[in-house]
């Protein structure tokens, strides 16, 4: 088992006596290498459930464990740099940096990568994601899907076991979008990244993956196959 | 990581500039007052080791006031203390003794060239059977340097006084007589009417000190007995007595036990230039004081630049901030990265605030050299550049602009990476 997810409850305090379970009570398992999509109303939870995953929200009650072993007693940069890699909507690119500056910037605070090695996995990234004429190019200079995929290539760089996606298809349109899920699952098909993607465009998921409703944090079980 | 630090701090150049110009403005005011202080210090010292050597003391009836300013002690009546030839031949035979040189000054006297137009006064005269090229004069022009009687030499401010080239005045004649009262002359009924006159026979550089003219002790002496009433030059010395004694001791061994015996037994005043480097030294400690505290006053102030600066620029990296952290940068890193900002910021401001000064006294060296020299220093260069100081200030800036990031940077680091992601 990779991922298991052992009532996992996640409570943000809004005011005094306002409470908001931004996720309640959630359980399941993943499989190593698997396809995990998860869909939900928007405030349904998806996005916390990644951050916890992507050990950013150490801050949860319940057990989260990867590779059997909670998520909080690994190192939390350590299982940052190596076991996740996590894209997001917004892509979260550093504008002054070019594209492969910002495909190697995980490797600048890991003291353990040298510069070679790291030049070397830039290039087989720029590759797999087809930039390698743009590695000088910085993100304004990008359209939408070239800069998702300069963050794909970003998360990939340490080999993560696990790849998470927050709504990676949100700012494109639905062919960019669609090129981007197959990018996603021929990464996964390749590698055999254990893959989770977030989105609530319906249209993207193939049926190769395993699909989580959410609801009000909650596994949406009226929905589930 | 330095790479990606120095991108994060030129990012914003002009607020970087503006920033380091704290520092810039620190490190101009220190270094000035270092560079300046030490010119100072090496001038003066410089002037006393050209003109005194280290054996060498002067000893004088009245206290030197910056060393040792007038007691007001009124419980005990003092007697005059007086230099007579008595004394003056006592001195002379104390164990450790080379030789003496004693002086007279001849006050309220005017100066005035036969056949030239023109009145210099107030005057300083002295007399002294010191040779002409002796180190008591930073410079001599003449024939001959030992003054028989009827001579006298000059210095070159009264020949420039009167016009004339340093060779044209030898052999004209200097005449001395009363001048009329005022600051620093004096009425005496004796001298009324009278003039004294000499042949020039040489050119004296007085440097910095002022003397006007030099005439023997003994000539010194018979003007001096007019004016005081004596019958003779030889009764007003061993009556009245010398002004000043140079005195040259055989080893610096001997000065303290010379110098010791000489005030305990004749309450002579002493000093040497030992004397004069202690006093320059304590004036150099006490404005090293004063100026560290203007270096913390102005590097505080600069530091707070710095740290509002940074703290500003976490506002705009909160969201690269969470990105760094969201791939696995530590908590350390970030720090590292906020320090290695405000490091470079007050290594900026060092770099630039030391250019300046560079330049700054580099063209005003001359100048003030020029202005020494006018007032009688011989020096060649004020402003001199020890790298070692140099170096420490550059690193005293880096170690402040870090010392100002470190707030910042723990709060940087601090941020929660969930929110800075969410971070507008
Ligand atoms: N930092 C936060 N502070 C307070 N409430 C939050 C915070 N983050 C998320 N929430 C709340 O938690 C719930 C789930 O949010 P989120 O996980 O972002 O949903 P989704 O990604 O599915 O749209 C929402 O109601 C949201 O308002
Ligand atoms: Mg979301």
């Amino acid at each position: 088992m990779m991922i298991e997810i052992n009532k996992l409850t996640k409570k943000y305090r809004i005011s005094r006596n306002n409470i908001v379970d931004a996720v309640n009570n959630l359980s399941f398992d993943i499989e190593s290498g698997e396809v995990v999509t998860i869909i939900g109303p928007s405030g349904s939870g998806k996005s916390t459930l990644l951050n916890v995953l992507g050990g950013l929200d150490r801050d949860y009650d319940g057990e989260v464990k990867v590779d059997n072993k909670e998520i909080r007693e690994y190192n939390s940069v350590y299982y940052r740099r190596n076991i996740v890699g996590t894209i997001f909507q917004q892509f979260y690119l550093i504008p002054a940096l070019s594209v492969e500056e910002n495909i190697a910037l995980p490797f600048i605070f890991n003291t353990k990568i040298s510069k070679k090695q790291s030049k070397r996995k830039v290039e087989e990234l720029l590759e797999k994601v087809g930039l390698q004429d743009r590695r000088t190019h910085k993100p304004k200079e990008l359209s939408g899907g070239q800069a998702q995929r300069v963050a794909i290539a970003r998360a990939l760089i340490a080999d993560p076991k696990i790849l998470l996606a927050d709504e990676p298809t949100g700012n494109l349109d639905s062919k960019t979008g669609e090129e981007i899920m197959n990018l996603l699952l021929n990464l996964n098909k390749e590698v055999g990244t254990t893959l989770m993607i977030v989105t609530h465009d319906t249209e993207l998921i193939s049926d190769s993956q395993k699909i989580i409703h959410l609801k009000d944090g909650r596994l949406d079980k009226s929905k589930m196959k | 990581m330095i790479t990606y630090s120095l991108n994060l701090v030129f990012r914003s150049k002009l607020r970087t500039f503006l920033t380091s110009l704290g520092i810039t403005i620190a490190v101009i005011l220190l270094s000035l007052i270092i560079f300046g202080m030490n010119g100072f210090k090496d001038v003066i010292t410089g002037e006393f080791t050209s003109r005194f050597k280290p054996t060498e003391i002067v000893v004088s009836t009245t206290g030197f006031n910056f060393i040792s300013p007038p007691s007001s002690d009124e419980s005990e009546v003092k007697e005059p203390v007086r230099m007579t030839t008595e004394v003056i031949e006592e001195i002379r035979m104390l164990e450790g003794v080379k030789s003496i040189d004693p002086i007279v000054l001849v006050n309220g006297m005017q100066i005035k060239i036969k056949g030239e137009t023109g009145v210099f006064s107030p005057s300083f005269i002295i007399g002294t059977d010191l040779a002409g090229d002796s180190s008591m004069f930073m410079g001599f022009e003449g024939d001959r340097n030992i003054l028989n009687d009827g001579e006298a030499f000059v210095s070159e401010d009264i020949a420039n006084f009167f016009n004339i080239n340093n060779q044209d005045i030898i052999g004209k004649t200097v005449v001395f007589e009363a001048s009329s009262g005022g600051l620093l002359g004096s009425q005496t009924k004796e001298q009324i009417g009278k003039s004294y006159e000499f042949e020039i026979i040489g050119v004296v550089d007085s440097g910095a000190d002022r003397t006007d003219s030099v005439i023997s002790i003994k000539e010194a002496s018979e003007i001096l007995a007019v004016t005081g009433g004596f019958d003779n030059g030889e009764e007003f010395l061993s009556l009245a007595g010398y002004d000043q004694l140079l005195l040259e001791a055989n080893s610096e061994d001997d000065l303290e036990s010379i110098k010791n015996f000489i005030t305990d037994n004749y309450g002579l005043q002493t000093f040497s230039s030992e004397d004069v480097l202690e006093f320059l030294n304590l004036i150099t400690a006490g404005i090293t004081f004063v100026l560290i505290f203007f270096g913390l006053v102005s590097a505080f102030v600069a530091s707070i630049g710095i740290i509002n600066t940074m703290v500003m620029s976490i506002y705009e990296q909160t969201r690269e901030i969470g990105i760094n952290k969201a791939i696995g940068a530590s908590n350390l890193q970030i720090m590292g990265i906020f320090l290695i900002q405000s490091g470079v910021i007050g290594l900026l401001g060092g770099i630039l605030g030391m250019s300046i000064v560079f330049a700054v006294t580099t063209i005003a060296d001359p100048f003030i050299v020029e202005l020494l020299k006018e007032q009688g220093f011989n020096t060649e260069k004020y402003f001199t550049f020890d790298p070692i100081t140099v170096i420490g200030i550059v690193i005293g800036c880096i170690v402040v602009g870090i010392l100002a990031g470190i707030y910042p940077a723990i709060k940087a680091a601090r941020l929660d990476p969930v929110k800075a992601l969410r971070f507008e």
